[in-house]
């Protein structure tokens, strides 16, 4: 089955140094925390933090040999981009921690259903046949959600 | 397995509701595989939120019902798009659309699915027969065999993964790291929780799944270009001439669902490599070889019974060890957790009446889905119409739904969009994320054995180890597979050869 594990980007050295750092620091800094723990309890993480640390260092090493050589060769390297290129997704991702934020502070109903009707009809068109369905969608899960599991949803100012 | 408890698990499953949920797993299945870039997995894990509300047997019903099913939408994209919806659909498209390409695509998509449908069944009654054998054999397994199994699976699965293997292997452990956070099994001591009581518990599986899974598709989907595509031909499928020229290719048949079986059952070789294998296996097998690439039929037949078996193949680890083979497996054995049936061998003592109506729902989703195909296929194609941005939206909706449902605290819809913001990190710098997925699943369980294998031995474990044959061969296998791959990699020098479909 397909997953989104199967299906990678491609990257850049640089990247690979960037992210290799960044997991690589991460993890010493957890790791250094575990100095507070009970022998019991820290053995296990530092066996996976430590292996993270090496590893992802091990992939930064990698990621600056390969830059190097490429630049020797004077092969373009990659897109020569540090950070990914901010792609038609990043409005969507903001929009969706709007939501979420939006949740506790406006109210599930009308922020869901806001959300629903303003992403979907900005990616697939204005049209009624595309937006209803999407708000009976957004009423639907409030309903199924408070009438049906009995789950208490957030209110905020409104609904 | 007494007749008795298969005629207790019969009884379980032929409820309403039960019958109910394994109806709208094969549609959820069949719509989501039509889909390119959101499959069975996406929906599995949207759904996982939901599974505690409902009864057991219902809600594994439901779950296994859409594992059952997703390959078969996916099969559809690909014979008429050249767009396989499912990583196993990638070996069907080659020959399916070079016979689409030729107006055959109803017979391509008839006798796949016909194939597909002899696949499962041989997938759920080897399931049905041979699982509760392995959870008997797996009683006698110790914590050096768990931990020597956990490793395996994220090992394979790590070694297997698309990209670059050192990138699998990080992957793996931020799974294992994100599973240690709170209170651990070894002491009572709260693990990188910064004082937030929130974090006491660690991570519910829901949230962690339907962020790795569901949020960073959803990104990634938005990501992408509007629409899939327009298949604008018309379709004639000929389900009636199907069997008899099925028949007529009954050993491609064979060998596609032997091989799809025996690869299920290997965690992380899932159905992409079993469709890859069945289809060099059809190649040799056919007397026309020459014919591959040009639309041979033998080329559909035998990755689309690979597909199916599959799933049958891998649900034997998951339920019968608790070892997920594959990230779609995983979700499942986190969704028997939730609803109290612990998979392993115990699961086959302690309610075998259950498992075997999970076991049954799996075969009889497989019996009820060839019906709805028939019913539905016309109108499948129309999803293709719907637009791709449609989906992001009502991804991120229903999981931050699930996500609250579950523990109803809003902390796990922010939890989940940070797995999800996290994921999305790892898969736009080349990370996959089955393996962490996976590694999460089987993290405690590996540490639990771990601590346990500690304590059993005095600290002297590598001695103890080398006495325990079963846990020398998970453990060399788990090397070999990495080291195999790695130098497979260097020969061929490049790093995403292989495909994980997990």
């Amino acid at each position: 089955m397909s997953a989104p594990g199967a299906e990678v980007e491609q990257h850049t050295p640089l990247r690979d140094v960037l992210t290799g750092m960044l997991f690589a620091g991460v993890a010493a800094c957890l790791y250094l925390q575990t100095a507070d723990f009970p022998v019991s309890a820290r053995t296990y993480p530092r066996i996976v933090l430590g292996a993270i640390v090496v590893l992802s260092l091990v992939q930064a090493v990698r990621g600056t040999l390969a830059y190097v050589a490429l630049r020797r060769t004077r092969r373009p390297v990659g897109d020569g981009r540090l950070l990914p290129r901010v792609g038609p997704g990043a409005p969507f991702a903001l929009a969706a921690v709007a939501y979420v934020f939006a949740i506790t502070t406006v109210g599930y109903l009308v922020s869901t259903v806001v959300f629903l009707v303003a992403t979907v009809g900005v990616r697939a068109g204005w049209r009624l046949r595309v937006i209803g369905p999407t708000a009976a969608v957004g009423v639907t899960l409030y309903l199924v959600l408070e009438h049906l599991l009995n789950i208490s949803v957030p209110q905020g100012w409104l609904l | 397995m007494s007749l008795s408890i298969l005629g207790e698990g019969l009884q379980l499953v032929l409820q309403p509701g039960p019958m109910l949920a394994i109806l709208l797993g094969c549609i959820i299945g069949l719509v989501m595989g039509v889909i390119p870039g959101l499959g069975g997995g996406v929906a599995l894990s949207v759904i996982l939120g939901f599974v505690v509300f409902l009864d057991p047997v219902t809600a594994i019903a439901l779950m296994v019902s859409i594992y059952a099913t997703d390959q078969f939408g996916g099969s559809v994209t690909g014979i008429l798009l050249n767009i396989p919806g499912t990583g196993g659909a990638t070996a069907t498209a080659v020959e399916g659309h070079e016979l689409a390409k030729q107006g055959r695509a109803g017979e391509a998509i008839a006798i796949g699915r016909s194939a597909a449908f002899v696949g499962s069944i041989v997938g759920a009654v080897v399931l049905l027969l041979l699982a509760p054998f392995v959870a008997r054999w797996a009683l006698q397994f110790g914590p050096a065999e768990y931990v020597a199994l956990a490793l395996f699976g994220v090992t394979v699965i790590a070694s297997l993964a698309q990209g670059d293997l050192l990138k699998s292997m990080v992957s793996g452990l931020v799974g294992f790291a994100i599973a240690t956070i709170g209170y651990s099994s070894a002491a009572a001591y709260p693990r990188f929780t910064f004082g937030s009581l929130n974090l006491n518990n660690g991570l519910n599986i829901v949230w962690v799944i339907v962020g790795l899974f569901a949020i960073t598709q959803a990104f990634a989907l938005a990501s992408g270009s509007g629409t899939i595509g327009r298949y604008t031909g018309k379709v004639k499928v000929p389900w009636g001439a199907a069997w008899p020229q099925l028949w007529k290719l009954k050993r491609f048949v064979a060998a596609g669902s032997g091989t799809g079986l025996i690869i299920g059952m290997i965690p992380g070789a899932g159905a992409t490599i079993a469709a890859w294998l069945a289809y060099g296996q059809a190649q040799r097998l056919s007397p026309n070889p020459e014919r591959f690439g040009h639309g041979a039929i033998e080329g559909v037949v035998a990755p689309e019974a690979a597909n199916d078996s599959v799933a049958g193949g891998t649900l034997i680890p998951t339920m019968t060890l608790g070892i997920p083979g594959s990230a779609d497996s995983a979700i499942i054995l986190s969704g028997l957790i939730l609803v109290g049936m612990r998979p392993g061998p115990r699961l086959f003592t302690d309610q075998a009446p259950r498992a075997v109506a999970v076991m049954l729902a799996f075969l009889i989703a497989n019996l009820v889905f060839l019906g709805i195909v028939v019913l539905v296929m016309r109108y499948l194609i129309r999803i293709l119409a719907v637009p791709t941005g449609a989906w992001p939206p009502l991804i991120v909706a229903l999981g931050a739904f699930g996500a609250y449902a579950i523990e109803q605290r809003f902390f796990g819809v922010y939890a989940t969009l940070a797995v999800g913001a996290l994921g999305y990190l790892m898969l736009r710098n080349g990370y996959p994320l089955a393996p962490a997925l996976l590694a999460f699943v089987l993290g405690p369980i590996l540490e639990a054995n771990l601590t346990r294998l500690r304590s059993v031995t005095n600290g002297d474990m590598l001695s103890y180890v080398v006495g325990r044959p079963i846990a020398m061969v998970f453990l060399v296998l788990a090397v070999l597979s990495l080291g195999l791959n790695a130098l497979q990699r260097r020969k061929v020098g490049v790093s995403d050869e292989a495909t994980v479909d997990a």
